[in-house]
């Protein structure tokens, strides 16, 4: 008589390891199939990780230089060269020779 | 006897009368207050010369009318920009990003490029057209139309510069006016 409840614990243990390994095998098919028809799923504690990777890049692409604000100074000073670039053209225009009417006229 | 020595005087007369004639007339079209002023030279190029010179004469003022037009555009593109960069400077609200710094940082560059190379083409059409006309007073006409078209090369070349130089100037105010 004292064996049977040990017995129907174990064989219930059994039972249960069963049914949660079928479990993890239909996640795992049924994941890979609507992977397939591209819908995610919800992750199982092995593919966490992987999500976290992905997050963690996604905020790393929302820090990348495209987005990133420039230093002000080195701003000011690219500014104030292109201004400088600017008068020099000026200084450069002024200077240019043209063929001038007299030079063609005998 | 005597009537001979007339008829000679007469005759002798007449022949230098009709020569200073000649020679005025020969004078006063060469004067410089005739009122010819176009570009044909002297005649003593023949037709087709006179043809060849006109033609380059043509494209010279063509180009100078397109340099000067490009080089307007410039100036007010410049005077655009200018405007946009000190307005930048005075707020302390807008900045750019990194790429944009780097994208103008370039430009930059590209710029003083350009500029450098027109810079050093100054004077050099002047002392051309001096040539030019030293060897017009000399009637060669060889080294007219090889200097003339020295000339056009420029001012081709200065033109292509001026066109690049817009679009650098137009490209650095689309990133300021993005910004």
């Amino acid at each position: 008589m004292k064996p049977k409840p040990i017995l129907i614990i174990s064989i219930a243990f059994l039972i249960l390891l069963l049914v949660l390994s079928g479990c993890r095998r239909l996640e795992r098919s049924a994941s890979s199939a609507l992977q397939t028809a591209g819908i995610s799923m919800i992750p199982e504690i092995s593919q966490q990780s992987a999500v976290s990777a992905s997050s963690t890049a996604a905020s790393q692409t929302e820090n990348s230089p495209e987005t990133t604000p420039a230093d002000s100074k080195e701003v000011g000073e690219t500014l104030d060269q292109i201004l400088s670039e600017l008068a020099g053209l000026d200084s450069v225009y002024s200077q240019i020779d043209t063929v001038s009417d007299s030079d063609l006229s005998n | 006897m005597k009537k001979r020595i007339i008829t000679f005087v007469l005759i002798a007369a007449l022949a230098f009368g009709l020569s200073m004639t000649a020679f005025g007339l020969s004078v006063a079209a060469s004067s410089p207050t005739s009122s010819q002023t176009t570009s044909v030279p002297a005649p003593r190029f023949t037709e087709e010369q006179r043809d060849e010179l006109a033609r380059l004469n043509g494209i010279l003022l063509e180009n100078r009318a397109a340099f000067m037009a490009q080089k307007s555009q410039n100036v007010t593109l410049g005077n655009q920009l200018r405007t946009l960069l000190r307005e930048f400077k005075a707020s302390e609200e807008k900045n750019l990003s990194a790429d944009d710094l780097a994208a103008l940082k370039t430009l930059k560059n590209d710029l003083a490029a350009k500029r450098e190379q027109l810079k050093t083409s100054v004077g050099q059409i002047k002392n051309l057209m001096n040539s030019f006309k030293d060897y017009r007073r000399a009637g060669d006409y060889d080294n007219m139309v090889s200097t003339l078209n020295q000339v056009i090369t420029i001012q081709q070349n200065r033109i292509t510069l001026c066109a690049e130089i817009g679009t650098i100037t137009q490209q650095m105010i689309d990133i300021l006016q993005g910004a």
